[in-house]
């Protein structure tokens, strides 16, 4: 399925694809260095610290979800198995920070952000000026 | 009640129907770029907002008409760019229910916070203001 056609073929309008894919880039990259940053301060014994770095995931975590929800609406070619893959990662991630696994957590950041280039490349079709 | 905006006392005269208007402009451009239908939209007096959205509120959406009510006293209160994410978070309701019709708000046995579409409007509104900035500030002219 092509996405993003949203209702009687309209045009999404330009920058916004590229400006939702490089900022759930930079929320994945965010949450991918707090998770990692957690799981040395836990090995570390600094548990406090590991909370601390997952609480500022959680924080991440909706404005990722947000994006996802809203990306076959703004960018035109987004191939919809990419963000369905991009999708369980992020919800991989909710589900490893509620059990406190950030080696996992990491994982599947880093897991997501090897997609992004993909719906990188789809930004900049037919957009409305 | 009509869509027609009550002025307050603190509303220059004419000032609440131009920003009316220019609110509708806003979100029929920003509901094209989601690919949904425009809400409605009302700026009301502080002292009517409770009989609309609850006490204290600064805006609402009321699903049943499609409508986002603003409170014109509180939305003066707030940064310009905050009043931007107020009207982004009561617009993503709106994408919300258009989506997922009343599931959307089957949430709403929890705490304010705790919603998940709460969070999620939240979320949209910060997010996308940081987009929609530029647009915002040609249609509405509010940069101080």
């Amino acid at each position: 399925m092509r996405v993003g056609e949203g209702v009687g073929g309209r045009r999404p309008r330009c920058g916004l694809c590229s400006f939702a894919v490089a900022s759930l880039a930079s929320d994945l990259n965010a949450i991918r260095s707090l998770a990692s940053e957690a799981k040395r301060e836990r090995e570390a014994g600094a548990e406090r610290a590991a909370k601390e770095r997952a609480e500022l995931i959680s924080y991440l975590l909706p404005s990722a979800e947000v994006l996802l929800e809203n990306m076959a609406y703004l960018c035109e070619d987004a191939a919809e198995e990419w963000l369905n893959v991009i999708s369980k990662s992020v919800e991989s991630i909710r589900r490893a920070l509620s059990e406190e696994d950030f080696g996992s957590a990491e994982l599947r950041a880093e897991s997501a952000l090897g997609f992004m280039s993909s719906l990188f490349a789809r930004c900049g079709g037919r957009c409305k000026p | 009640m009509s869509d027609v905006a009550q002025r307050p006392s603190s509303a220059p005269e004419g000032a609440m129907e131009r920003r009316e208007r220019a609110l509708r402009e806003f979100l029929t451009a920003v509901s094209e770029d989601f690919g949904v239908d425009p809400p409605s939209v009302a700026l009301v007096d502080g002292s009517k907002i409770a009989s609309q959205c609850g006490l204290r509120a600064c805006g609402c959406y009321r699903s049943r008409e499609k409508k986002i009510v603003l409170n014109y006293d509180c939305l003066a209160e707030l940064d310009v760019l905050d009043v931007l994410k107020v009207v982004l978070h009561e617009f993503y309701h709106h994408v919300q229910f258009l989506r997922r019709g009343r599931e959307a708000f089957s949430d709403l046995d929890k705490p304010y916070r705790e919603r998940p579409h709460e969070v999620r409007a939240e979320a949209f509104g910060k997010t996308f203001s940081r987009f929609y900035e530029d647009l915002w500030f040609r249609i509405l002219g509010w940069r101080s």
